[in-house]
């Protein structure tokens, strides 16, 4: 299965993201987004499941977790997702 | 030693506060520098001392906790976030040089609400009474650090939303204590120590915020590091540079065990301590007390002064004999001015929860024989 990347802006909002979708019984890691795919540098990121990514949209948004750029990691190989 | 300054910090803590002091130097790395182990665990613990002072003040999300170097970091902060030069600032006349110094080096002009010692309604009716005048900002310390005067820190907050004027409250006394609530409150930022009754180690503090705020200091925060400027989120917005990680910790142990055993419980201990002190040193003809007639007007601090002896000539003495009291003007020469006490000062007793009544009788003992 395809991992999912939620870019998140800071380390304090994915991990209030993290322990949100872990309420919500939606299983994501805390990780950095590659420096190439980080337009403002630096930026961290809730890897989760392909199949969790809608649920886990609607979680942090409800939460008031603002999400930024969202991509698919296949193998070594990254893709942006458009919403 | 007897310890009895803990308004000044608490010396003795829980034991689970040294051992994750120790426990963070050599695990915990730079939160948010990173995504190995150690950055994570150190964001993680991060976290979850933000999530233990939310629960316990009432903080609607935890990132709305800043870590601080100590509450008068935390009290620049939040005035420099709202005041400027010139600007109306009413404060009460019991506030600590860590609030009348840096609205004195802004040249902001103040209104003191002035009056005597524990006349919580006196110090209402002058709030009030300057708030008709639209100051830019109230600053309000919930406990005077000299005489442990509990101020009407829920009725001032009331005023303040009435009036429209944001309120900053000084919990350096009162965190871990009395009841401190930034939701009900209404407060635009709430600042304390975490070395005081939160039980935590020396430089840390907490900012609670609820309202726009400024930073002091520019530097690394971790991410968006493309950004010229600081982030525009809290808390990164607040916290340029690495967070004392080891601190950070301890505090968190030290918010659990006040959480634990209660600020209900805590209060009650020192107050019975406070009934004990003002009992036996009433006795002494030789000491003065600034002490109140009703329990709820004071928490376990008490000032006194020697008819026959000066305030630090009678610390120093106390100190020989094995007794930690602190001695002179206490950092706020408005409470002493307000009390008469400027001249000479106050020696200041002052209670955590590891004290116990055998402390309080042999300062007695120990002043009877000074």
């Amino acid at each position: 299965m395809n991992q999912i990347y939620i870019g998140i802006r800071s380390v304090t909002y994915a991990q209030k993201g993290m322990k949100l979708l872990q309420r919500e019984g939606i299983s994501a890691q805390l990780t950095r987004l590659p420096a190439s795919l980080s337009p403002g540098g630096c930026t961290y990121a809730l890897r989760l499941g392909e199949k969790q990514l809608k649920l886990a949209l609607l979680h942090l948004q409800k939460g008031g977790v603002d999400t930024g750029k969202l991509f698919v990691r296949s193998g070594d190989s990254w893709q942006e997702l458009h919403r | 030693m007897i310890y009895l300054d803990s308004a000044a910090t608490t010396l003795q803590k829980p034991p689970e506060v040294g051992r994750a002091v120790a426990a963070a130097v050599g695990k915990l790395a730079n939160p948010g520098r990173g995504g190995h182990a150690a950055a994570m665990a150190a964001a993680e613990e991060a976290w979850a001392c933000r999530e233990a002072a939310a629960r316990l003040f009432c903080v609607p999300e935890p990132e709305q906790v800043v870590f601080t170097a100590n509450a008068t970091h935390s009290l620049n902060l939040a005035i420099k976030s709202i005041a400027a030069a010139g600007d109306q600032v009413l404060i009460s006349s019991y506030e600590h040089n860590s609030v009348l110094r840096p609205l004195t080096a802004l040249g902001a002009k103040l209104l003191i609400a002035q009056a005597p010692i524990f006349d919580a309604a006196g110090i209402l009716d002058r709030v009030w009474e300057h708030l008709k005048k639209q100051p830019r900002l109230a600053v309000i310390c919930h406990v005077s650090n000299v005489f442990g005067f509990v101020l009407p820190v829920e009725e001032i907050s009331a005023l303040c939303r009435e009036r429209g004027v944001p309120l900053i409250v000084d919990a350096s006394q009162s965190a871990g204590v009395l009841n401190v609530d930034l939701r009900r409150w209404g407060a635009a930022f709430v600042a304390m120590p975490g070395h005081k009754s939160l039980y935590g180690p020396q430089g840390t503090g907490l900012l609670l915020c609820n309202h726009p705020a400024l930073p002091l200091l520019e530097g690394g925060s971790g991410s968006e590091s493309r950004l010229p400027h600081m982030p525009e989120l809290l808390p990164e917005r607040l916290e340029a540079g690495t967070l004392n990680m080891p601190g950070i910790a301890g505090l968190r142990q030290g918010l659990n065990f006040v959480t634990r055993k209660g600020t209900d419980r805590i209060l009650a201990h020192e107050r019975m301590l406070l009934r004990l002190a003002v009992e036996r040193l009433s006795e002494n003809s030789r000491v003065m007390l600034y002490a109140a007639q009703e329990q709820e007007q004071q928490t376990g601090v008490l000032s006194f002064k020697l008819r026959d002896m000066d305030s630090e000539e009678a610390a120093q003495r106390l100190s020989e004999r094995g007794f930690a009291l602190r001695a002179g003007l206490h950092c706020a020469p408005l409470a002493h001015e307000s009390v008469g006490t400027l001249e000479g000062g106050t020696v200041r007793m002052s209670f955590s929860v590891f004290n116990r009544p055998e402390h309080v009788f042999r300062l007695a003992e120990a002043l009877e024989n000074l």
